[in-house]
């Protein structure tokens, strides 16, 4: 066997929160199963015992990372946060310990554009408001307003992972699929790139955003 | 018609009800607030509750178990990548390296204070130790500084001893 720097069944990750057995399979695949799972989120206390001798440690949204439990685990490598956001890590803590955290910025691209992609339809149907007048009593059969998504256009402002894998989902329901980004993207099928904000605003039956959260937008 | 599922910040929410009461806009579908509610049993506030022709949704729109998933693979990899290989590539609070492999050689990963004399300290050690580097990686982000370096020769103690006791020295990690 090749030796090693450190054996790892001896680098011990900790992931809390019920976290995807997917991780599991993949740390396994990597080689390392010294791996101690809790289904939910661990009070202050808990945790500093826990991350100890932790090497690596995996959380979701509820678990705070303050720089108390960060300084309470010396053999820390590195943090793993199984979600979009980081504010439940102390990140200058992190940084200041020599400890660089990851988080998964991309795994929910195709479940938030089929969500945005089925609110195209039920908006251009009218949908929501007859679905709630119906839980009221009325009773709104009418096919005024109401359009087929097919021939519409769809402008997508940000024109990122989640916007690109809208555009080619619209496109197969047959929209034109248009879009305004600050840098030039190479356009998926057959979106077309438009110059400026106000000429997608003025061409698209309808807009959806796909931005980060910046001063500029 | 208007869809946001971004960014809750990124719409101005009191005006967007005003245009969907005077049917500027003929629909809309909100997944993200300025503000959210801390938890399942707070209130959700918005202008928009009350409007039929709004969708309004709790942040849900990345939440399947299919990204939970996905999100599970994507983590542990970046992770034992880092383990393995040294590489912080789409790290957020640090600074980001991508190496290749380092088969047959040793690897040194020392994170610093990103202070200036620290690289020559490092480089000090490794002359003087007469050890010959065949590769280095060096990228800092903010006040973290973040070296790697393959050395042909084995590893050893005092090499590791003496690059720990550099001024300003976060954490050292070899890797072979």
């Amino acid at each position: 066997m090749k030796q090693q720097s450190l054996q790892k069944s001896k680098i011990k990750f900790l992931l809390l929160e019920g976290i995807h057995p997917s991780a599991i399979d993949a740390l396994a695949k990597a080689g390392y199963d010294n791996v101690v799972c809790c289904p939910e989120a661990l009070p202050t206390e808990e945790l500093m015992a826990e991350i100890k001798d932790a090497h690596f440690v995996g959380i979701r949204s509820r678990t705070q990372l303050s720089a108390k439990v960060i300084e309470a685990a010396p053999r820390l490598v590195a943090i793993g946060c199984f979600c979009i956001g980081t504010n439940q890590v102390d990140l200058e803590a992190a940084s200041r310990n020599g400890i660089p955290v990851f988080n998964a910025p991309f795994s929910n691209t195709r479940s938030v554009a089929e969500l945005v992609m089925t609110e195209v339809i039920l908006l251009l149907r009218g949908v929501p408001q007859r679905s709630a007048a119906a839980h009221r009593g009325e009773w709104q059969k009418t096919a005024d307003g109401s359009h087929e998504c097919r021939g519409k256009t769809l402008g997508i402002i940000g024109y990122g992972n989640i916007g690109m894998q809208l555009g080619v989902i619209a496109e197969g329901l047959g929209m034109k699929v248009i879009y305004f980004d600050i840098e030039s993207k190479l356009p998926l099928g057959n979106a077309q790139p438009k110059a400026t904000l106000s000429s997608l605003l003025e061409d698209a039956h309808v807009v959806s955003l796909h931005v980060p959260q910046h001063a500029s937008t | 018609m208007l869809i946001n599922a971004s960014r809750g910040n990124v719409v101005d929410l009191d005006a967007l009800a005003e245009a969907l009461r005077s049917r500027r806009i003929g629909g809309a579908a909100i997944d993200v607030f300025p503000v959210e509610p801390r938890s399942n049993n707070d209130e959700f506030l918005s202008p928009l509750r009350g409007l039929d022709q709004c969708i309004l949704t709790p942040h849900i729109g990345g939440s399947t178990d299919e990204a939970q998933e996905n999100i599970g693979v994507e983590v542990a990899e970046k992770l034992t990548r880092y383990s393995d290989n040294g590489t912080t590539t789409s790290a957020v609070n640090f600074p980001e390296v991508a190496l290749p492999e380092h088969d047959g050689k040793h690897r040194l990963l020392h994170v610093h204070q990103n202070i200036p004399g620290v690289m020559s300290a490092i480089n000090q050690v490794f002359s003087e130790n007469n050890v010959n580097v065949s590769g280095q990686y060096l990228q800092t982000m903010g006040d973290t500084g973040y070296v790697v370096i393959d050395i042909e020769a084995d590893y050893s103690k005092v090499l590791i001893t003496s690059l720990t006791a550099i001024e300003g020295t976060l954490r050292t990690r070899v890797l072979f």
